[in-house]
C-alpha cells in the first residue's frame, strides 16, 4: 500500500490567492482580512487532513468480472471499505494503474482507461463501485494495481493510495450473428429433425418396431404386436440427436509467413479468422448444434462437440486464450468422418484442402460478410479495426 | 437522495451572500436589489424545471459590456483606492451572469471564485459589524459549497468518462456508489470542517503579526470620530446614524437634565497645522502626561489633578454602544474620573485630553463617569495643568494668503479690531482676541459659506492650501473645514487657538434621560485662548445645521439601532480593534495562565461572577444564587448527556433504527437494565444470542437470576415484537422488578 499526496493546479491557484490575501492583510491593517487569511490557511490544512484521513487504511478489492468480450462493456466492480473510524469517504475515484512490468501486456493494451466513482462510504462501511471498460482486442487482460484517489473536500491537495491486486480475465473474441441459413448450409442436412439412434430409450417419438433382443426392457415390449413367429417385438423410439459441427481454425502458418497481399495486416486477419470461428460457434450453439473445436498449429487441446451455454463459454475462452505470438506447431489434426459431424475449416490466408475431409467447408475471414446477418456492421467494424491498425489496404482473401 | 440535491440552491445563496456583503460594505443597495433579484430569478429561469439558459454568445457579450463598464468607471475616477471596489462589483455582476448560463462544475467554481473576489475586495472598504457577520456567514457557507462542488465535479467527470465509451451494447450509466445516510454524514463533515477551519482561522488571527496600537483601521467614507483632522480627502461622506454611546448629564444633585446648549464632548485636541501633510496635529508632544488609575467601582472618582474636588460639579456618565476607542470624551473641564473597570488613564494637563492606556486589557471600557465643571475657574485649571500650559506665545501659521484674508474680513466686519492696541493690559489683549474670534465665527456662519458632506467638487490642487482654498475659493465643506478655517484665521493673526474633535450631543431622549450620540454627531470646533488659564469654545458650524441634518436622516429603523449597536460594539471592541497591544496582553495572560497552572482562569471566573453579580445587583447573596444556578445547569447538562447516551445505547441494543418511535424505545428501555443485571450476575449476554436462549444458559448457571428474569424477558418480547404498550404504572412496576433482579444478581437477596 502506497500513500502519495498530489498538489494540483487548483491547489496552486488557491495558494496564490491565499498569499495575496495574506499580503493584503499585512499591508492593510484589516482584521477581517486577517481572519479570512487564517480561514484560507485552515482550509489547506483540513484538505490535507480529510483526504489523507479518509483514505488511510482504505480497503479495496476487485471483484472478478469472469470474462469480457471485444467491443462490449466489461463492468469491473470494486468493493471499497473506508479504514477511518470517524471520517467518511466522499468523492473517491478508483482506477487501474498500468502494470510497471513492461513484459506483460496489461489492460492498457486492451481498453482505454476507466474509473469507478464512489460518492460516499461511511466509516467502516463497504460499498461497491463499478468501472466500465470496453476491450478492443481479444486475449488475457491483466490488471495489476488499484489506485484510490480523492481531493475531497476542497480539491486543493489530492491523496492517492495504491494497492497491488493482480487479476487476469479473458476477453472473448468479437462475434457477430451468423445467418441461420448459412449455418444450415454448413451442416448440410439442416438443423431441424432428429436422427434415430441405435438405442432404445424410454422417451422420444415413436420410430418403429423391431425384434426383441435379450436385455431389452420389459416396458419397451409391444404387447399387442408379434412377429409372424410369435416372438415379441419392442417399440423403438427416436433419441434426440442434434446436428454436429466441427470447427477447425487453421493457424499452422506463422503470422509473418501468411500469404496475403502486400500491405495487409496479418495479425488482424488472424484475429478476424478467430472472430469468424467464434461467431459460427455462438450462432450454431444458440441454434442447438453441438460444436467442437480444433485449433491447428497450436498446442491447445481439442474441444469435443457439445452444446449449451457453458460449452459456448468454454469454447470462447479457448479462442480467447489463443496466443498468436507463440510458436506454431506442425501437428496433425484429427478430422472426424463426414457422417459424424460437418466440418468447417477457417483459414487465415489461403484455402488448404489438405486440412479436413472431402466434405469439409473451407472458409476465409472475408466470407464473414456473406455469412453475417448484418453485413454492414461487419464491414464497419472491419474498417474501424483497419483504421485503428493503421492499414488502409483491402485484402479480400480467397473465396471458399 | 445524495448531498447534491440542493447544490444549485446553495450556489445561488453563495452568490446572494456575496452580493449582499458587497452592497453592505460599499453602501450600494441598488446594486444589491438588482443583482439579488436577478440571482433569485435564475433559480426559476435556469435552474428551474424548464431550464432556459443564456446562449454562450450572449453571455460573452454581456460579460464584455460589464468589463467595459468597469474600465470606464475606473478611467472616470482613476483612484487606486477604488480599484478593488470596481473589481468586486465586476465579480458580483459576472457571478450573477454566470448563474443564467449553462454550466458545469468547472463554471460553478468560477462563480465561487468571483463571489470570493467580490467579498475579499469589499473587506478593504468596511469594518462594520453587519458586513463582518455577512463575511463570516459567507465564508462558512463557502466551505459547504466548495465541498458540494467537489462532489458535483466527481460526478460529472465519471459521467464524461462513460460518455466517451462506444460499444456494441449500451454502456450502463454512472451510479455513484453510496453507503448509508450520505446526507447526514456529509452535513456532519461540513460542520466538522467548518468548526476546525474557524478554530484555525481564529488561531491565525490571534498570532498574526500586527502593529502596536493600530486600533483598527479607519476605513470607509463615513461620518464618525477620528482623532485627527485630515483635509486631503475630497469624497462624499455618508451620514451614519450608528449610536456610538449615550451620555447622562446630571446636575450637582444627581438629577439627569438636558443642557441648554449642545453638549460638546472633547476627544482630541490639535493645535498645529502641518502644511505638508495638510492635517492638524498636536505640537506640544506628551511631555506632561500624567496617569490616574480607577478602582473599577463606577462610584469611586479619581482626581485628574485638581487639588480638591468641590461640590457643584456635574456628572457625565458615558455608556459605550458601538464605539470601541481608547479616547475619553469629556465636557470641558473634567476634574475626576471613575470607570466600571480598573483602568489606567493618561491625561494631558495642557489641554485636558484623556485617553485609556489599554495596557493589560483585551477589550475597551464600556462605562465611565466624569465630574465636570462647565465653567471652571482659572484656579481650578491652574491646579490641574500646573506647568503644563506653555507661556503665552504667538502660534506659527505660515499659510500664504490666510493672514491677508483675515485682515480683509476684519476690515470689512470690524475695522476697529485691526487697529493696534495702545497701552493695553493683558486682559484687554484677551478680550480683543475673543472679539476677533467672534467676528471670524460670525463671518463663517454667514451666507457666503455652505455646510455640505459632499466634497467631490473640492479639488485638491498642488501648492494651494486647502484652508486657503476653503476661505477664498470654495467656501463649502463640513465641520472640519469650518473649524480649520477659523483656527487658521485666528492663528494667522497670532491668536492662540486649537482645533478640537469629538462629538456634539444634541439628541436628548426624555424617556431614558440620556443623550443619544451617533456617528453623525462627530464634530470639530475651535477653542481660543481667552486668558492665561482659560479657553473658550467657538463653533463656526451652526448647531442648527447639525440638528437639521440629523433630523432629516432619522428613520424608524434608528429606534432599533440600540439592539444592533450592542453587537456592533462587541464586534468593534473585540475584533476590529484587536491590535498588537491586545495581542501582547493576550500572550501575557496565556503565559500567566500556563505559569500559574490555571490560577488565572480561576481569577477570571471570580471576576466574571463578580460582574454578573453586580449586573443583577443581588449583593453578597448573589454568589450563593450564582453557585446554585451553576450547579443546576451542570446537573442538567450531565442529565441530558446521560439520557442521550442511554437512548443511543438502547437503540443499538435493540437494533432499532430512526424509524422506531421514541415512546417504543422508552417502553423497552428496561431491557438495557436487564442486560446489566445479567452482566452483574456473571453471565453477560452475547450480542448474537436471543434473550430466551440466553435465559436457558443462565438457568444452568444462576437459576435464581433466570427465574427472576424470565417474566421480564417474556415482557420484552411482547413489547418489542408483540406491539404491547406499557403505561406509566406498568413501567414503574417493571423498573421495580429490574431492581429486584439486580439485587438478586449481585447476591443481595
Amino acid at each position: 500500500m502506497r500513500y502519495r499526496y498530489h498538489l494540483n493546479l487548483a491547489g496552486l491557484l488557491y495558494l496564490a490567492v491565499t498569499l495575496l490575501v495574506g499580503f493584503a492583510a499585512t499591508v492593510r491593517p484589516n482584521n477581517l482580512l486577517v481572519w479570512i487569511f487564517g480561514l484560507l490557511l485552515g482550509l489547506i490544512v483540513i484538505s490535507g487532513l480529510i483526504s489523507g484521513g479518509a483514505l488511510f487504511r482504505i480497503s479495496m478489492r476487485r471483484l472478478d468480472p469472469m470474462n469480457g468480450r471485444v467491443d462490449r462493456p466489461l463492468v469491473v466492480r470494486y468493493a471499497i471499505q473506508g479504514g477511518s473510524r470517524f471520517i467518511p469517504l466522499f468523492d473517491v475515484r478508483i482506477r487501474e494503474v498500468p502494470c510497471a512490468n513492461v513484459e506483460f501486456a496489461d489492460w492498457t493494451s486492451f481498453a482505454a482507461e476507466a474509473s469507478a466513482w464512489v460518492l460516499h462510504a461511511g466509516p467502516g462501511e463497504t460499498v461497491h463501485a463499478e468501472a466500465v471498460f470496453v476491450p478492443r482486442r481479444r486475449g488475457r487482460m491483466r490488471f495489476d494495481r488499484l489506485e484510490a484517489r480523492s481531493s475531497f473536500p476542497f480539491g486543493l491537495i489530492g491523496k492517492s493510495v495504491t494497492i497491488g491486486k493482480e487479476l487476469e480475465t479473458l476477453i472473448f473474441p468479437r462475434t457477430c450473428r451468423i445467418r441461420e441459413g448459412a449455418i444450415e448450409k454448413l451442416l448440410g442436412g439442416g438443423i431441424g429433425g432428429g436422427r434415430s439412434g441405435p438405442g432404445t430409450g424410454s422417451i422420444g417419438e415413436y420410430a418403429g418396431l423391431r425384434e426383441y433382443r435379450p436385455g431389452d426392457s420389459v416396458r419397451s415390449v409391444a404387447w399387442k404386436r408379434f412377429r409372424p413367429d410369435h416372438s415379441p417385438v419392442v417399440i423403438q423410439r427416436a433419441m434426440p440427436s442434434p446436428p454436429r459441427l466441427i470447427l477447425i481454425l487453421d493457424l499452422r502458418r506463422p503470422t509473418a509467413q501468411l500469404r496475403l497481399i502486400e500491405g495487409s495486416n496479418h495479425r488482424e486477419r488472424e484475429e478476424e479468422a478467430i472472430s469468424f470461428v467464434a461467431s459460427i460457434a455462438e450462432t450454431s450453439i444458440r441454434l442447438g448444434v453441438e460444436v467442437g473445436l480444433r485449433i491447428a498449429g497450436t498446442s491447445m487441446p481439442d474441444l469435443p462437440m457439445r452444446g449449451g451455454r457453458r460449452h459456448l463459454d468454454r469454447l470462447q475462452a479457448h479462442l480467447a486464450a489463443v496466443e498468436l505470438d507463440s510458436e506454431r506447431l506442425d501437428r496433425e489434426t484429427v478430422i472426424p468422418s463426414p457422417n459424424v459431424a460437418s466440418v468447417v475449416v477457417i483459414h487465415v490466408d489461403r484455402v488448404d484442402p489438405g486440412l479436413g475431409n472431402h466434405g469439409a467447408w473451407h472458409l476465409l475471414p472475408a466470407n464473414l460478410v456473406e455469412f453475417a446477418e448484418r453485413p454492414m456492421e461487419v464491414r464497419d467494424s472491419a474498417a474501424q479495426s483497419r483504421e485503428s491498425g493503421g492499414s488502409d489496404s483491402d485484402d479480400a482473401g480467397a473465396a471458399a | 437522495m445524495t448531498p447534491l440535491f440542493r447544490y444549485r440552491r446553495y450556489l445561488r445563496i453563495e452568490v446572494l451572500l456575496a452580493v449582499t456583503a458587497y452592497a453592505v460594505a460599499l453602501q450600494t443597495f441598488e446594486l444589491m436589489f438588482i443583482l439579488g433579484a436577478a440571482a433569485l430569478a435564475s433559480g426559476y429561469v435556469s435552474d428551474g424545471p424548464r431550464g432556459r439558459y443564456l446562449p454562450m454568445w450572449a453571455t460573452t457579450i454581456l460579460a464584455a459590456i460589464l468589463f467595459g463598464w468597469s474600465i470606464f468607471s475606473f478611467l472616470e475616477n482613476p483612484d487606486p483606492a477604488s480599484t478593488m471596489a470596481l473589481v468586486g462589483r465586476l465579480g458580483c455582476c459576472l457571478a450573477v451572469l454566470r448563474l443564467f448560463g449553462r454550466r458545469s462544475a468547472r463554471e460553478d467554481r468560477q462563480v465561487i471564485l468571483l463571489a470570493v473576489v467580490a467579498v475579499v475586495g469589499a473587506c478593504l472598504y468596511s469594518f462594520q459589524f453587519l458586513f463582518g457577520f455577512l463575511v463570516v456567514v459567507f465564508s462558512l457557507h463557502t466551505v459547504q459549497v466548495i465541498m458540494l462542488n467537489r462532489l458535483q465535479s466527481g460526478l460529472e467527470d465519471a459521467r464524461a468518462d462513460r460518455r466517451g465509451l462506444t460499444a456494441d451494447l449500451p454502456v450502463p450509466p454512472v451510479e455513484g456508489a453510496s453507503g448509508r445516510s450520505p446526507i447526514t454524514q456529509f452535513r456532519a463533515l461540513v460542520v466538522g470542517c467548518t468548526v476546525v477551519a474557524c478554530v484555525l482561522a481564529t488561531g491565525v488571527f490571534l498570532i498574526f503579526p500586527r502593529k502596536i496600537d493600530a486600533g483598527g483601521a479607519s476605513l470607509g467614507s463615513r461620518t464618525g470620530f477620528t482623532p485627527e483632522v485630515d483635509l486631503t480627502r475630497n469624497d462624499q461622506l455618508e451620514q451614519s446614524n450608528r449610536e456610538v454611546f449615550t451620555v447622562e448629564w446630571a446636575d450637582p444633585q444627581g438629577v439627569p437634565i438636558q443642557w441648554p446648549q449642545p453638549l460638546r464632548l472633547r476627544g482630541a485636541v490639535l493645535d498645529r497645522w502641518n502644511e505638508a501633510d495638510r492635517r492638524w496635529m498636536t505640537s506640544a508632544g506628551r511631555r506632561y502626561l500624567r496617569t490616574v488609575t480607577t478602582s473599577g467601582d463606577p462610584d469611586v472618582f479619581v482626581s485628574l489633578g485638581a487639588a480638591e474636588i468641590g461640590r457643584g460639579l456635574y456628572t457625565q456618565t458615558v455608556t459605550m454602544r458601538s464605539l470601541a476607542t481608547s479616547r475619553v470624551f469629556a465636557r470641558w473641564a473634567p476634574l475626576a474620573i471613575a470607570c466600571d473597570q480598573p483602568r489606567t488613564f493618561t491625561i494631558e494637563p495642557a489641554d485636558l485630553e484623556l485617553e485609556d492606556t489599554i495596557t493589560g486589557e483585551l477589550d475597551r471600557f464600556t462605562t465611565y463617569r466624569l465630574l465636570v465643571d462647565p465653567n471652571p475657574s482659572p484656579e481650578v485649571i491652574q491646579s490641574i495643568a500646573g506647568d503644563a500650559i506653555p507661556p503665552v506665545r504667538p502660534p506659527i501659521f505660515k499659510v500664504p494668503g490666510v493672514r491677508e484674508e483675515a485682515e480683509r474680513i476684519l476690515a470689512e466686519n470690524a475695522p476697529s479690531l485691526l487697529e493696534p492696541l495702545v497701552d493695553a493690559d493683558e486682559e484687554g489683549q484677551w478680550r480683543r482676541n475673543r472679539q476677533i474670534a467672534e467676528t471670524f465665527t460670525n463671518y463663517l456662519r454667514g451666507d457666503d459659506f455652505r455646510y455640505t458632506l459632499d466634497l467631490r467638487r473640492f479639488v485638491q490642487r498642488r501648492g494651494v492650501d486647502p484652508i486657503y482654498a476653503f476661505l477664498t475659493e470654495y467656501r463649502f465643506g463640513h465641520c472640519e473645514y469650518f473649524a480649520s478655517g477659523l483656527a487658521g484665521l485666528c492663528q494667522s493673526l497670532g491668536i492662540e487657538c486649537r482645533v478640537v474633535t469629538g462629538f456634539v450631543a444634541v439628541e436628548y431622549d426624555d424617556s431614558i434621560g440620556r443623550y443619544i450620540v451617533r456617528e453623525s454627531n462627530a464634530h470639530a470646533w475651535v477653542e481660543v485662548r481667552t486668558g492665561r488659564w482659560s479657553w473658550r469654545e467657538f463653533d463656526p458650524t451652526s448647531s442648527e445645521i447639525l440638528e437639521a441634518l440629523q433630523a432629516g436622516r432619522r428613520s424608524w429603523a434608528d429606534d432599533w439601532r440600540w439592539l444592533y449597536d450592542r453587537a456592533d460594539f462587541l464586534w468593534t471592541s473585540r475584533f476590529v480593534t484587536f491590535d498588537g497591544t491586545t495581542q501582547a496582553t493576550l500572550a501575557d495572560r496565556f503565559g500567566e495562565f500556563v505559569g500559574s497552572g490555571g490560577r488565572g482562569a480561576f481569577e477570571d471566573a471570580k471576576s466574571m461572577a463578580r460582574k454578573v453579580n453586580q449586573y443583577f445587583q443581588l449583593g453578597p447573596a448573589g454568589y450563593i444564587w450564582l453557585g446554585v444556578v451553576a450547579l443546576a445547569v451542570s446537573l442538567a447538562v450531565i442529565a441530558i448527556v446521560a439520557e442521550v447516551r442511554r437512548r443511543r445505547r438502547i437503540r443499538e441494543v435493540l437494533h432499532a433504527g430512526k424509524d422506531v418511535p421514541l415512546r417504543r424505545i422508552r417502553e423497552a428501555a428496561f431491557y438495557l437494565d436487564l442486560l446489566k443485571a445479567f452482566e452483574a450476575a456473571g453471565c453477560a449476554k452475547p450480542g448474537s444470542t436471543p434473550p430466551l436462549m440466553h435465559l436457558e444458559k443462565v438457568l444452568r448457571v444462576r437459576p435464581d437470576v433466570a427465574e427472576a428474569a424470565r417474566p421480564l424477558v417474556e415482557l420484552f418480547y411482547e413489547v418489542r415484537f408483540g406491539n404491547r404498550r406499557l403505561d406509566a404504572t406498568a413501567r414503574r412496576s417493571v423498573a421495580e422488578s429490574v431492581l429486584r433482579l439486580r439485587a438478586i444478581a449481585e447476591g443481595g437477596l
